[in-house]
Order: C-alpha cells, then sequence, then structure tokens
C-alpha cells in the first residue's frame, strides 16, 4: 500500500485509500449518530401509533434512507391516499437529495479515479452525510474522504435499521406521554432543520406557505392536503421570492 | 407479515426508485448541472414547504399516542423548539431536545 498522504502518489495513480471506511464507522458512532437516532427511535414510535407494519417500516430505511420521504411514506400510507400521490410527493421531498449529491462528491470525488465508488456513495446521500462531510473531512487525508462517508453512511444505515424496532417496541413499553415525546422528535426535528438551513427569503417564505397552508388545504381537500400544501405553498414562495442575484446557491447549504 | 410484503412491494417503485432517481442524476451531473437554474429552485421551494406542511400535519392532526395530547400542548412545544434554537445560537441538536422535553412538560401540566 502506497503512501496516502503523499501528493505524488496521488497524481500517479488517481485512487482511492479504502482504510478510510474505518474511520467513518468509528464517526458513526459519535454524537451524529446519536442524534440520528433519536429520530429514528422517534420514526419507529410512529409508525407504531400509525399501525404501520414494523417489518415495512424497518424496510423504508435501504429502500427510501431520507427520513422526510420515510415519514412521507408511511403517513400518506395510512391516510390512504393513491400510490401516484404517494410516489409523487416522496419524489418531491427527494429532489433535495440531488444538490446534496453534487455538493458531496464535488468535495470527495477524485477525478479520474473509477466512478462506481461515486455512485455506492450516492446510495448512502442525506442531510446527515452532507453535514459531516463539511465538519469531519478535513482531518481525513484526501483519498480517503469517499471511503469514510461510505463507511459512514454504511454504519449509519445498519444502525438505524436495529434503532427502529426499539422505538416500535419501546412505544408500547413507555407510559404514553413519553410514547408522544418520541413521536414528536421527528417533527421537532425537520422543523428546526429547515430553520437552520434557511439561508434566503424564499426559503422562509417556503417555511412558513407550508405551515399555513396546510390547515387550509386540510379544509378544502383533506386528500391532497400535503401536496397542495408542498406544490402550492413552494410555488408561491418561489414566485414571490425569487433570488434576482446569480452565485446564491453555490455558497449555500443544501438542506433538509 | 403479507400486509408488510404488499407494502414493501409498493414501496419499491413508490419510495425507491422515486427517490433514488435523484442521486444517480446527481452523480451522472455531478460534472455539468448548473445548480441555480430556475427549476432546482423552484423544486427547492417546494420541498421546503412539503416538509413543512409534513412538520404541521403531524402537530395539528397526528393519529395516536400524539393525538391524545392537547393542540395547545404540541403548538406550544414548536414554539419552545423554535425559541430555543435561537437561545442556544442556532442549536439544532439542543433545541429539538427541548421541543421534545416541553411536550412532555407540557402534557402533564396542560394535558
Amino acid at each position: 500500500m502506497q503512501d496516502a498522504s503523499s501528493p505524488e502518489q496521488d497524481a500517479a495513480a488517481p485512487a482511492y485509500d479504502w482504510s478510510g471506511i474505518w474511520g467513518g464507522v468509528r464517526a458513526a458512532l459519535s454524537l451524529p449518530g446519536l442524534v440520528m437516532s433519536c429520530s429514528f427511535i422517534g420514526f419507529g414510535a410512529l409508525i407504531n401509533s400509525l399501525g404501520f407494519p414494523l417489518l415495512a417500516g424497518v424496510a423504508t430505511i435501504p429502500l427510501i434512507w431520507a427520513l422526510p420521504g420515510q415519514v412521507l411514506f408511511v403517513t400518506m400510507w395510512h391516510s390512504g391516499v393513491a400510490l401516484l400521490l404517494i410516489a409523487a410527493a416522496v419524489s418531491l421531498t427527494a429532489v433535495r437529495l440531488l444538490p446534496m449529491v453534487i455538493g458531496v462528491l464535488a468535495q470527495v470525488r477524485i477525478p479520474g479515479a473509477p466512478r462506481w465508488p461515486e455512485y455506492l456513495l450516492s446510495y448512502f446521500t442525506a442531510v446527515t452525510i452532507w453535514v459531516l462531510s463539511v465538519t469531519h473531512l478535513d482531518k481525513v487525508p484526501k483519498r480517503q474522504h469517499l471511503p469514510w462517508l461510505i463507511g459512514l453512511g454504511a454504519t449509519l444505515m445498519t444502525a438505524m435499521c436495529i434503532v427502529v424496532p426499539v422505538g416500535y417496541y419501546m412505544a408500547d413499553l413507555l407510559p404514553p406521554v413519553l410514547a408522544a415525546c418520541m413521536v414528536f422528535f421527528t417533527p421537532a426535528f425537520f422543523l428546526l432543520s429547515l430553520i437552520a438551513s434557511a439561508k434566503w427569503r424564499f426559503d422562509w417564505a417556503a417555511v412558513a406557505a407550508g405551515i399555513v397552508l396546510l390547515p387550509l388545504a386540510r379544509w378544502f381537500a383533506p386528500d391532497f392536503d400535503l401536496m397542495l400544501a408542498g406544490v402550492g405553498g413552494g410555488t408561491l414562495a418561489f414566485l414571490l421570492f425569487r433570488p434576482r442575484r446569480k452565485g446564491l446557491i453555490g455558497k449555500g447549504q443544501p438542506h433538509e | 407479515m403479507n400486509e408488510a410484503l404488499w407494502i414493501i412491494a409498493c414501496m419499491v417503485p413508490a419510495g425507491m426508485a422515486v427517490t433514488y432517481v435523484w442521486r444517480l442524476l446527481g452523480v451522472m451531473a455531478v460534472a455539468h448541472i448548473d445548480p441555480e437554474s430556475d427549476l432546482l429552485l423552484w423544486v427547492r421551494a417546494v420541498s421546503t414547504a412539503l416538509v413543512a406542511a409534513l412538520v404541521m400535519r403531524i402537530v395539528i392532526a397526528p393519529s395516536g399516542v400524539l393525538a391524545d395530547i392537547g393542540l395547545v400542548s404540541r403548538l406550544a412545544a414548536i414554539a419552545v423548539g423554535i425559541g430555543a434554537f435561537y437561545v442556544t445560537r442556532r442549536s439544532t441538536n439542543i433545541a429539538t431536545f427541548a421541543s421534545v422535553a416541553a411536550l412532555g412538560v407540557l402534557a402533564l401540566v396542560l394535558g
């Protein structure tokens, strides 16, 4: 094995240093893993309270791997909404993964190296990965960046498959108030993440529009409430507060 | 068990495919795409509003255990979280815990 930190070797043979995986595995077991676990315990409690089958709830982890999409899927399934509408809503929340994948890969990919590890990393990419890629990677050698994130993502995904059943069964054992608190973790975390990542006026407008329009949409068309408030509110926010200046998005944070 | 397998069968096209297509496009586009195009900005606004609406849906029309706690407590707990976010100088983690703890306290006091 060649010295990972040697720049000459980087230039001579563009390739990833897969020993970086283990650093990512260790990082998954620290604070970000704990915060993520709380959200997924809440997700387990949520699917229990909706009467959603545990096996299908756990399957959302490897199949979707983005908590807003997972919560949308189980919530809308529970409401008996048409599958096409569910697919449209889940896909709309997942579009944000596109700029997120681009943002993560732009930092860690090695031009000239094989591209399959990039596809593998995109499979694990979600908001936690993105946050850690900007906060932790400066201490990791460049050739280990992508393997480091794959180690992190694979460990988190595996751990969440264990955490969700824990939340599901804890919800039955806990007093009702504590069980309700666990369910509440997810909406509280989502809203605060949206606020934390809002940078421009149309972000704020979109948050406000979604909140204000949902009760109205629910009143007029209960089956379409999320789609009406999401697509209607987001479009309204975009049209009213569209940034006129270029150079905004590249400096901003993808958010979830 | 059969119900779970049926849901998973529906999830592959309606959950997995529609999610992963954006990740794949991200990998393919990493060298070419314009992240400032109007289309991507609109998409960002819609997905933000959709998640905000989802939060509101869970808060005002919950099912199961959360429905046993009063609407006032649920809304106040969200307000506490937002307040804690600014008091702690924008710590999402602490503010989330504060919001959840507030819900527990408010539920015991107000119902």
